[in-house]
């Protein structure tokens, strides 16, 4: 059994710093709070599952400007969602791709909701909250 | 100098795959866009590229029936198609590569990874 963990933390890394020009750079101690935008995506196939993104939308609007390459004040807030959804979609893949190399999956178009501190991720199975130079990040994951 | 479409629905991940091109050095002349596979069709109909980039999740036609498409249509079949997918699995890049596809980058991938790509193909269509 692979540790789905270490599989999360090296797929995070990966996408953030090559797509977000962002990185990890550590674990915020405890539950993140106040309200937050959240990303999910489902996956099926080789494994089934859901992943969700979550973070303070200040947070998401400085990762969706490295993203798209823009100043923050440039962003519009479809923009800032999209960007989301792009996170989800793409952390997805690259953790799937991690977890069964051979596998075949489909991952759901990104569903985009405001939510209250970690509730989103509370209920799911693995969980961690990444400290980034911009604000946390929270990401769930279930594999069933 | 090359002419190049950029097929994804989500506008975020065209404007990054614009982005990305510069980023990279790859000398990209003119750069169109399209939501799904059959706005791209519709646009290679009227507007000949020199390469394709595509997602394959999108909503009408997904990018594995645009790579069809293409290959089954005699004035486009020559025209290489880059398919750049979150999915990172092999079997689905094995899949697209054996149907046509020029290269197939996972997201996230590097400039330089999608520069090199950008210029074996271009030699390729023009050597």
């Amino acid at each position: 059994m692979a540790d789905m963990t270490a599989l999360l933390d090296q797929a995070a890394e990966e996408v953030l710093e090559n797509m977000f020009f962002s990185g990890v750079i550590g674990e915020v101690p405890g539950e993140p709070a106040g309200e937050r935008l959240c990303a999910t995506v489902a996956f099926a196939g080789s494994s089934e599952g859901e992943l969700t993104v979550s973070a303070a939308a200040s947070t998401m609007a400085v990762l969706a400007a490295g993203f798209l390459g823009v100043e923050e004040n440039e962003i519009a807030d479809t923009q800032v969602r999209s960007v989301a959804g792009e996170l989800a979609n793409v952390l997805c893949g690259a953790f799937l791709g991690h977890l069964e190399p051979l596998g075949n999956f489909r991952i759901s178009p990104p569903r985009i909701t405001d939510v209250q501190g970690a509730g989103a991720v509370r209920h799911m199975p693995l969980r961690k909250y990444f400290e980034l130079m911009e604000g946390d990040l929270a990401v769930g994951l279930t594999v069933n | 100098m090359a002419s190049i479409l950029i097929v994804d629905d989500s506008s975020a991940m065209r404007s990054v795959i614009k982005r990305i091109i510069k980023l990279s050095g790859f000398e990209m002349e003119t750069c169109v866009e399209a939501g799904d596979g059959e706005d791209a069709l519709a646009v290679l109909r009227s507007q000949p590229v020199d390469m394709v980039i595509s997602d394959i999740n999108m909503p009408r036609m997904d990018g594995e029936t645009l790579l069809r498409e293409i290959a089954a249509d005699q004035n486009l079949c020559g025209t290489p198609v880059v398919i750049v997918s979150s999915d990172a699995t092999e079997s689905r890049a094995s899949r697209l590569l054996e149907l046509g596809a020029g290269a197939y980058l996972v997201k996230p991938f590097q400039p330089q990874a999608l520069r090199e790509k950008l210029e074996q193909l271009m030699e390729g269509a023009h050597g």
